[in-house]
């Protein structure tokens, strides 16, 4: 049995969601011309990602408050690790396909469940308020990661 | 493979070394983050208490339990270092042995988590130098004993699904 490529990447891409801001690219003389920014939404200049969001360069996170404050945060950002974690277990080698399937399908499900809650903020803000609101690469990045684990469950499907 | 047992050596490991999980990392001239998730076990009067030590928010005077206090470190420090190494290994031998090697360690963590909850709050001069009650404590808990929760909770599924080599 082989690693499961497709349900590897989409896990490695869920984590990078889960923890990394950006990511430098396009580099001459040693320095980045642009960075790649994994924010979901961007409102009024405020850059939201899955761990918190980024104001004027300095970044704040709910989820270091003590508990039991931080638990929506930390269930939000579960719904990114997790299907990391996830995809990334389903798709050893060793693993068992029936196991691994469902295991996908739970990836399916919270990245649903991710996208619901940020079009929901977003037609909410748009249609409720004044301020500009934009999706950021990483909303379109969780449509790659749903993609691939969709992929995934037909492969195994198949096999 | 035990890939939960894994799991649980990995936290293991995580939360006897590290103060803090990065978040929102970021590539400037090395890496760098806007924020973290701080791993205390619990904290009193601006000090932060973790696995491997003591942080004093107000003096940043960071020690760990060699310095403070030897038991600390054996229960606390030292207990899920070997922890975090026997889970590693463990998970990885699909035998008997392997299967007591994670009975080992939910035992181990067992005990960091009754160390902490109750012998810290009823010893606290003599084991860590301040004094802190049960309420003192319980309303103070941290990042740190919520994943050593998880973690014992993971060590306990691992042993139930650890795999067994069948001649």
């Amino acid at each position: 049995m082989k690693l499961r490529k497709t349900g590897f990447a989409a896990g490695f891409l869920s984590i990078i969601l889960a923890f990394i801001a950006g990511v430098p690219f396009s580099f001459s003389n040693e320095t980045a011309n642009s960075i790649l920014n994994f924010s979901i939404l961007i409102i009024n200049n405020v850059e939201y990602f899955s761990w918190g969001y980024i104001s004027n360069n300095v970044g704040y996170t709910s989820l270091g408050f003590n508990s039991i404050e931080n638990l929506i945060a930390i269930s939000i950002w579960l719904l990114f690790a997790l299907p990391g974690l996830f995809g990334i277990m389903a798709s050893s080698p060793k693993s068992i396909p029936e196991h691994s399937k469902k295991l996908f399908k739970l990836n399916v499900l919270f990245i649903f469940l991710i996208l619901f809650i940020y079009t929901l903020n977003w037609i909410l803000i748009i249609f409720t308020s004044s301020s500009s609101a934009f999706f950021g690469f990483g909303y379109y990045f969780l449509y790659i990661i749903l993609v691939l684990n969709i992929i995934s469950i037909k492969i195994l499907k198949k096999s | 493979m035990n890939k939960i047992g894994f799991c649980s050596g990995i936290l293991s490991i995580i939360i006897s070394f590290l103060q803090s999980i990065p978040l929102g990392i970021y590539f400037d001239s090395g890496i760098s983050s806007y924020t973290s998730i701080s791993l205390s076990m619990f904290s009193n009067n601006n000090v932060d208490f973790f696995i491997w030590g003591t942080i004093d928010q107000t003096t940043l005077v960071v020690q760990s339990w060699l310095e403070v206090n030897l038991i600390s470190f054996f229960m606390l420090n030292l207990f899920m270092i070997i922890t975090g190494i026997i889970t590693i290994v463990g998970s990885t031998i699909e035998r008997m042995s392997g299967k007591a090697i994670m009975s080992l360690n939910s035992l181990l963590i067992l005990i960091v988590i009754i160390y902490i909850s109750f012998f810290i709050p009823l010893n606290s001069i003599e084991l860590i130098g301040i004094t802190i009650d049960f309420m003192g404590l319980f309303t103070s808990l941290g990042n740190g004993y919520y994943i050593l929760i998880i973690n014992i909770i993971l060590a306990l599924v691992a042993i139930r699904s650890h795999p067994l080599e069948t001649e």
